[in-house]
């Protein structure tokens, strides 16, 4: 596979390489790279725009890695820093909500009977939607004939336009202004509003079969929860056994493997409350103790395979199986206390107003905004790229759809999910500023400040942007580093 | 798609010579000068009244404009900095602070005296806000303190009686609790409270305490006084549901600005009270005839209130510095007083204007009578401004002190740790910036000497001079306890 | 390039079977959940302030005057058509700089070329709060404060656009390329007949995100702008968020109109993103 251009010599190559990327380069460099050297510079300084600034000229004094050793010993930023980290807990539901919609969106039929069973869906639809009208009144359940309606128009459209109408509904939370998108969802989470209107109903009923078998929730929760946990871990660590022993998976993918598991091993001690350093450790150890135990074992065939073997297909299904192990902890923790929080009538969450429900109510809002995303465009356009023959060839083969999704759908779109994850990585790192400043001021209590809103605070309310920059290019750090080990692992992929 | 390509070039330039001929011409005869703050008819009112008063001082003309988005300080800040800041603009809350700080602000002190808009012209409590160190660097375009706004038909509904004028914490939350039970039978989805919030910094102000000593050079939030004011605040919120926790309340405003929502809570009736300053009117009269009523914030011991103006300040690279100081000579005429009277835009700058029976008693809205004349008479006697130290930026005050408490209220914290961890992150803030900045350290070593012979002095019971105390809370204090030296007259 | 269009492939077929009408309850479900939040904002848009705050989703009565009231407000065409026009710009240079730009990356080989890359990607890796204040004071020397240009440059060119576009372009084969090379043609031929076209989808992809992120963007006019008449969409939005409160249901109207632009751009442009993924589906 030669490339273009390997004729000539290198310095011809040169020259039209970089004639190519001149108009780009040009640009980037005097808005992209001057600002951000500067920056670079700014953060081994003290500079304080209230000292140093064009009305009182005070000399920028040089400091060296004074502001890094502040920031470390700033007592919140550990908070900060996992706070970042936890929204970023989204990206896997994201990536499989967009890539879930693109799948959807393909699989629009054209077959008459759809048609006329969407047609019969849209006219039950409207005829309902009218006798509600006409019962009701407009006030009442004027909502709900406003729905019925638009579900009916949303047939009949998607009939018409083969599908294509869905995809436009679908990208619409894209299409409003970002600030707007937020003022909308806070006034929305608002306590007494929309949506917890509508929650209220479901959660009193929930609350009244609770409150009619108390003592088998209060422990039937948690064991369940605890039961299903074990099991899944029980799972991932025999297949990990057997994928060593059967040379599929190499030291790395099952060292991956290992520590992915440690993840919410190590939240829910914590939450049992060990402190957070032995909730830490605990699992680690575990895990070390696992890798020994496995890594030890003679393989049954005797080759051996490379290192990172099957690596892509670890952190796969580590995306699903991390969050999935997060909420049955959460379950096992807090699961014994539904009967108490149902004799009160287990009300509604305070979503943005609420410490603990803070961070989940904007992860819920990412997901929405993530399913209909640029990425689910991104799917789409990878999707058709997919050569039908291969699907054919499984047919004939007589496999079943998830045999043709893991193995030809998802291989066949790794390059688009590598892209997908490193841009993922780099705005979720980077990202909550927007989103607290309009939304939450970082509260309550901190718990939605992450890392950017805090630069943010300390750049622009105090001033102090050498301390702010020192703060941005340790996070570029973080972003740096988890790009390059995506960067590794996933490009292989994505070039096989 | 080449074809496309190009044609979407053409229209983008069609459109780009369009957009960029049709903006207002910059080039005008006269000077024009930008306003930063909000566009509404009121501020617009207010440059209409401008001109009217440029003419009739038969000064040479000059064009207002308002540049409406001084929401964000960001902006103002970024801009000023970077030398391209507007001629005018309004300061609020940390920025006051901040800004003169950097040193972006003009310094007007003998403009203002040459001019007549030195801080004698307007309530001598207001001065600590627009005066940093001796030096004026602005003015106030209106005053006020924040008193309990009371919606009598909220109180008749749920046959509770009426707070009196001057109230304890005890009676406070004796009656709260009354309220809140008659209004939240059980089985209340929509919980109602009793008032929005309680001034926190007023409360330990009552008690004798400030965020800072009298030279403001310690925080001073570490004292059991506020363990017990933070432990009130607690119990209010946590236990008797008297107002509702930040957490409840921040959801509650569910808009950017954060204040919308609570004046429908107020009329609505899910406040029985809103703390809030006179200002509130404008949001009030629109949304219906309510009969009104204001009253003192519940303080144990030194009554005070919370004073507080929006000051105006000039843009030290202004090109156009002589009419932008000429705006602040406009602040205390009659035309702009007059306005604020009539629109009910907090008290007006100069205080005679308060005077006024159209101000006092404005014949359209009888349902509000009376209230008028509390503010008026809060702001000339009660009023003290916010305790500021020049080594500790208000917004990390105002971000430490939320935060903390925030957290006490959730329940991580108890009230004695949360104010221990205020003092102790404040007093380091204090020694940070201190460090930082040569300047500052040496008024802080001279403060600092000061203070001790302050505290020797009141060790031995001995009266202190004024000019010694720079907080303006300690300041009306020692006064109002006798223990001052004798001011000689000037 | 023969512009012959082969037959429409479609992918669905092996899957003919499964879905039916089904599968249109679940979209129709889906869709609904999606733009529940933008039918609250279409109602709330008829109602008056103090029904704004309230929980309920109908208002009591349609108040169509507030739509024309937001025009009295605002100069809501002016800003519209500065939003569109200065992502216009972007997305044009952008798309095309970028094309360039990716194709060095993807199909040249020079020295230093993977290097070069890195830093692209890296330098997305920085907050871009922290860049905000030295990217300003450029602007400022400049003298591009204020100005359309100071918000179209800084903006087009990013190394978002490259990165996709190089992604893009490393999946076309390279066998095109090499035939062409065969036949004598310059690398500026193989790039402006053999990979633009074949890129299609690539490019129709970055025009849609950058357009849309460029119509969106806020803080960054927010700083540059002073004159009120060249403010964009979102920035003249902040005339509804007063300090005395907020005038929900009018910014909800503005906001819904604003849609309607984004809504019409989409549509054209999919359809174009659509052939061309159809036309571009080669032979692996």
């Amino acid at each position: 596979m030669s490339g273009l251009g390997q004729r000539g010599s290198p310095r011809r190559r040169l020259v039209s390489g970089i004639a190519f990327l001149l108009p780009n380069i040009l640009g980037f460099a005097a808005f992209t790279l001057v600002p951000l050297v500067m920056s670079f510079g700014i953060a081994f300084t003290d500079w304080d725009t209230l000292r140093h600034n064009i009305f009182r000229h005070e000399t920028l004094r040089f400091v060296g890695f004074e502001n890094f050793s502040w920031l470390f010993h700033h007592p919140d930023f550990l908070h900060y820093l996992s706070n970042t980290f936890f929204l970023m807990l989204g990206l896997p539901f994201a990536i499989a909500g967009s890539l879930g919609a693109a799948l959807l969106l393909t699989r629009v039929s054209h077959r008459p009977v759809a048609r006329r069973g969407a047609f019969i869906f849209a006219t039950l639809f409207l005829t309902g939607s009218g006798l509600l009208l006409r019962l009701g009144g407009m006030s009442q359940v004027g909502v709900w004939f406003i729905f019925g309606v638009l579900a009916a128009v949303s047939l009949v459209a998607g009939v018409l336009t083969g599908g294509s109408v869905y995809r436009t509904l679908f990208y619409l939370p894209n299409f409003t202004a970002g600030v707007a998108t937020f003022v909308l969802w806070k006034k929305l989470y608002n306590p007494s509003g929309p949506i917890n209107a509508a929650l209220g109903p479901v959660l009193d009923g929930f609350a009244s079969v609770v409150r009619s078998a108390p003592g088998l929730f209060s422990w039937g929760v948690p064991l369940a929860c605890g039961v299903v946990a074990t099991a899944l871990t029980l799972w991932q660590l025999w297949r990990l056994r057997q994928h060593w022993d059967d040379a599929t998976a190499g030291t790395v993918s099952v060292v991956t493997g290992l520590l992915m598991l440690a993840v919410p091993v190590g939240l829910q001690l914590h939450w049992f409350g060990l402190s957070a350093v032995t909730a830490v450790g605990g699992p680690l150890g575990v895990v070390l103790i696992g890798a020994v135990l496995i890594l030890k074992r003679p393989r049954r065939w005797g080759p051996v395979c490379a290192r990172d073997a099957g690596l892509s297909a670890e952190i796969a299904l580590a995306l699903g199986l991390v969050p999935l192990l997060t909420l049955l902890a959460v379950g096992v923790t807090w699961g014994s206390q539904l009967p108490a929080l149902a004799a009160v009538g287990l009300p509604a969450p305070n979503w943005l107003g609420d410490y603990d429900w803070a961070k989940p109510a904007i992860m819920i809002m990412g997901l929405w905004a993530a399913i209909g995303s640029n990425n689910m465009i991104l799917y789409l356009a990878g999707l058709s790229n997919i050569p039908p023959e291969l699907y054919e060839a499984a047919d004939m083969d007589g496999a079943s759809p998830l045999q043709r999704f893991w193995h030809i759908t998802w291989p066949q779109l790794a390059p688009v999910t590598f892209f997908i994850g490193v841009m993922g990585v780099i705005y979720g790192l980077q990202g909550g500023f927007e989103m607290a400043r309009v939304m939450t001021k970082g509260g309550p209590a901190g718990s939605t400040t992450t890392l950017s809103y805090f630069i943010y605070i300390e750049g622009f309310e105090t001033g102090r942007l050498g301390y702010a920059s020192a703060a941005a290019w340790v996070l570029f750090a973080l972003v740096f580093i988890l790009s390059l080990l995506n960067f590794r692992f996933g490009n292989r992929s994505a070039n096989d | 798609m080449k074809r496309s390509f190009l044609i979407s070039v053409a229209l983008l330039s069609l459109a780009s010579a369009l957009l960029y001929w049709t903006v207002p011409g910059k080039r005008t005869d006269i000077p024009v000068i930008y306003w930063v703050t909000q566009d509404d008819e009121n501020k617009r009112a207010t440059v209409a009244a401008f001109q009217q008063w440029m003419a009739d001082e038969h000064l040479p003309p000059v064009e207002l404009r308002i540049d409406n988005t001084n929401q964000e300080p960001t902006k103002k800040l970024v801009q000023g900095l970077s030398g391209v800041g507007s001629d005018i603009m309004d300061l609020y809350g940390y920025e006051a602070d901040l800004f003169p700080a950097t040193g972006m602000i003009q310094d007007v002190t003998e403009d203002a005296k040459r001019l007549g808009f030195s801080p004698a012209a307007t309530y001598p409590a207001l001065a600590p806000d627009f005066i940093i160190n001796g030096r004026q660097f602005g003015f106030p375009r209106n005053a006020g303190v924040s008193l309990n706004w009371i919606n009598r038909g909220t109180f008749a509904k749920y046959h509770v009686p009426e707070p009196p004028m001057r109230w304890t914490m005890d009676e406070f939350e004796a009656l709260g609790k009354k309220f809140v039970a008659a209004a939240n039978p059980p089985g209340t989805r929509e919980r109602i409270y009793f008032t929005n919030l309680v001034p926190r910094e007023q409360l330990r102000r009552g008690l004798g305490l400030a965020n800072y000593n009298e030279t403001s050079t310690r925080c001073t939030l570490d004292d059991p006084r506020n363990v017990q004011i933070l432990e009130r605040v607690r119990r209010w919120t946590v236990e008797d549901h008297l107002i509702p926790s930040r957490e409840e309340g921040e959801a509650m405003a569910a808009d950017i600005s954060g204040d919308g929502s609570m004046f429908s809570h107020f009329t609505s009736g899910r406040f029985a009270m809103i703390y809030v300053g006179q200002w509130a009117l404008i949001i009030l009269r629109p949304r219906g005839t309510f009969q009104l009523r204001a009253v003192e914030p519940a303080i144990d011991g030194f009554v005070n209130t919370d004073m507080g103006g929006g000051a105006v300040s000039v843009y030290a690279r202004s090109k156009h510095l002589e009419e932008s100081v000429r705006f602040l000579q406009f602040l205390t005429s009659p035309h702009f007083n007059n306005l604020i009277a009539r629109i009910a835009d907090g008290l007006p700058p100069v205080p005679k204007y308060a005077e006024t029976e159209e101000f006092l008693r404005p014949a359209a809205h009888p349902n509000e009578w009376g209230t008028a004349a509390v503010f008026a008479e809060e702001a000339r006697t009660t009023g003290i401004t916010m305790s500021k130290s020049p080594f500790v930026l208000q917004s990390i005050l105002y971000r430490v002190e939320k935060e903390l408490t925030e957290t006490m209220v959730s329940g991580r914290m108890t009230a004695a740790e949360a104010a221990k961890a205020m003092g102790d992150r404040l007093n380091a803030e204090i020694q940070l910036r201190i460090d930082h900045d040569p300047a500052l350290r040496k008024l802080y070593d001279q403060r600092v000497a000061i203070q001790r012979q302050i505290d020797a002095r009141r060790a031995a019971g001995k009266p202190v001079p004024a000019a010694w105390i720079n907080d303006p809370f300690h300041l009306a204090y020692y006064r109002a306890h006798g223990w001052l030296e004798k001011e000689a007259t000037p | 390039m023969a512009e012959t269009h082969p037959p429409f492939r479609k992918n669905t077929a092996h899957q003919a079977q499964r879905s039916g009408p089904w599968l249109s309850l679940v979209l129709v479900a889906l869709s609904l959940l999606m733009i529940a939040p933008f039918v609250w904002m279409a109602l709330t848009s008829f109602k008056t302030l103090s029904e704004s705050s309230d929980p309920e989703w109908m208002p009591g009565a349609f108040h169509w005057e507030n739509y024309p009231e937001v025009f009295k407000i605002i100069p809501f065409l002016r800003f519209a058509a500065n939003s569109l026009v200065i992502a216009g710009w972007v997305t044009v240079l952008q798309v095309f700089t970028s094309a360039l730009a990716a194709f060095s990356f993807a199909r040249l080989e020079w020295p230093g070329r993977d290097r070069v890359f890195f830093l692209y990607l890296a330098t997305m890796m920085l907050p871009g709060l922290v860049t905000l204040i030295p990217t300003f004071q450029l602007m400022v020397r400049m003298d591009m404060v204020d100005t359309y240009l100071g918000l179209v440059l800084p903006a087009a060119f990013g190394a978002f656009g490259t990165f996709l576009l190089r992604q893009f372009m490393l999946g076309i084969p390279r066998a095109l390329d090499e035939a062409a090379e065969i036949d004598g043609a310059s690398k500026w031929q193989i790039f402006w007949d053999v990979i633009l076209p074949l890129s299609r989808p690539g490019l129709v992809t970055l025009a849609i995100f950058t357009f849309m992120g460029n119509f969106q963007s806020f803080f960054w006019p927010l700083v540059m702008m002073k004159t009120v008449d060249k403010f964009p969409l979102p920035v003249g939005l902040m005339f509804f968020d007063t300090e005395r409160g907020q005038a929900t249901h009018l910014l909800m109207a503005a906001v819904t109109m604003s849609v309607v632009p984004l809504i019409i751009i989409f549509v054209l442009l999919q359809k174009q993103l659509i052939r061309g993924i159809q036309l571009g589906g080669v032979k692996g």
